[in-house]
């Protein structure tokens, strides 16, 4: 690869990772629970697409791809974190209770988010807070977008309810 | 408007996801993460690289190696590989040829064995001689010694020595052409050779008193000697007549004939 070349991947590559990096970053977040796990799955997926660049500029979505990269990079890393817990588990000889303090949230919403199962708080994530549209969740997920809806219909269903309750004593007071 | 657009869920759930990262800190941190796999993916690319071409020469070197022919010489596809094997085969067909060294570079596996022979004659010194060795015949039976075994053929050239009273010679036998490359006169005694080189040499020994004519021809390829022992004294003179071979002119101690 020329300097050109090089100079003009690295703008084009600068100016999606602008745009697209830190809502995704916050979405992940929200999936995973973790900020730091989430950056370091986005990051990734961003080096990738340097990497591969030649044949990722011919995509029609170049960001739908980084994207399912930094999902699927966050499975990976969910698997492994779940490996290591149940081997910890094994040796120490002791349940291991995953609290919501290790989520690193303080109130009723984020236990209940920590509930849901993975797909269901991935397009949660995804819709409201990268809004991306359904048929992008769809996409990223590798879903239909009837699954989507109905991950997002029965996630907002649990949550909704504590948001309005919560509306309720922020009104109250 | 779609049936999930709830703005309040939005807005609890972004502010669960924090504050959005900063942009230029986030940007710096995947440049240098960039460089770090490009120069991984060089050093990879090096080390491939210097790998393929350190195992290259080895088997270049391995391939123009000459010593891996002679080690493992049936995998080879080499010709030569195939002359050498060949002129050790003729070796055990002719085991009175002592070829030193066989000539891979040589096709035909005959002219080795012709090549090779000459050293041989050529290292033999006047004084070592074969007293057993009979060249083959080219036709007619085989002659035999004083044994009644068939003698063992030998080279086309050889040597021998021959004694009698008044001296001793050497004759070098060349094919069919015998010479007489060394006289020896016993004190008091003054050699003549009658003939030039040829089948027959015949030398003759003169003293006052005694004259010793030893006469060696070619009978089928073999030396014979013929010595011929006479008293000058006018009245009693009584030739002595003792034919031998070659098997008693030789043994490189001068005993080649019986004295009379």
């Amino acid at each position: 690869m020329s300097e050109m070349s090089e100079a003009k991947v690295v703008a084009t590559i600068d100016s999606l990772f602008r745009a697209h990096y830190g809502r995704l970053v916050r979405a992940l977040t929200l999936a995973c629970g973790d900020r730091e796990v989430a950056a370091d799955a986005v990051q990734e997926a961003f080096v990738k697409a340097h990497t591969h660049w030649r044949r990722i500029q011919q995509y029609d979505d170049p960001v739908g791809w980084i994207r399912r990269v930094a999902i699927n990079r966050l499975h990976d890393d969910h698997r492994r974190q779940t490996r290591k817990s149940k081997a910890m588990v094994r040796l120490a000889g002791e349940p291991q209770v995953e609290s919501v303090e290790q989520h690193g949230f303080d109130s009723d919403l984020p236990a209940l988010l920590a509930q849901l199962p993975k797909q269901q708080r991935l397009a949660m994530a995804l819709f409201y807070v990268d809004e991306l549209s359904i048929a992008e969740v769809a996409g990223a997920l590798d879903v239909s977008e009837g699954a989507v809806k109905s991950y997002l219909h029965q996630g907002r269903a649990r949550l909704r309810s504590v948001v309005a309750s919560g509306e309720e004593v922020h009104s109250d007071e | 408007m779609s049936e999930f657009h709830d703005p309040d869920l939005r807005q609890e759930l972004g502010r669960l996801s924090g504050p959005y990262p900063d942009d230029n800190i986030a940007f710096a941190a995947w440049q240098r993460r960039v460089g770090q796999v490009r120069r991984r993916r060089m050093v990879a690319w090096t080390a491939t690289a210097a790998l393929s071409l350190v195992v290259g020469t080895v088997a270049f070197a391995a391939v123009q190696s000459p010593g891996r022919r002679s080690v493992v010489p049936g995998e080879s596809a080499d010709s030569s590989v195939s002359v050498t094997l060949r002129v050790a085969t003729t070796e055990v067909e002719d085991p009175s040829t002592v070829p030193a060294a066989t000539e891979p570079e040589a096709s035909e596996p005959t002219t080795l064995a012709a090549e090779t022979a000459p050293p041989v004659v050529d290292t033999a010194a006047p004084e070592t001689e074969a007293p057993d060795a009979a060249a083959a015949p080219s036709n007619g039976s085989p002659p035999k010694n004083n044994n009644g075994t068939p003698p063992t053929p030998a080279p086309s050239r050889m040597t021998q020595t021959f004694s009698s009273v008044g001296g001793t010679i050497t004759v070098r036998q060349d094919g069919d052409t015998l010479t007489v490359i060394a006289k020896s006169p016993a004190p008091g005694f003054r050699a003549t050779e009658s003939d030039d080189p040829g089948d027959e040499v015949d030398v003759v020994f003169k003293s006052d008193k005694h004259e010793s004519r030893i006469t060696v021809k070619l009978s089928h390829g073999v030396m014979k000697s013929d010595t011929n022992e006479s008293e000058h004294d006018h009245d009693n003179d009584h030739p002595t007549t003792t034919d031998g071979d070659s098997h008693h002119g030789g043994g490189g101690d001068g005993s080649g004939s019986n004295k009379g």
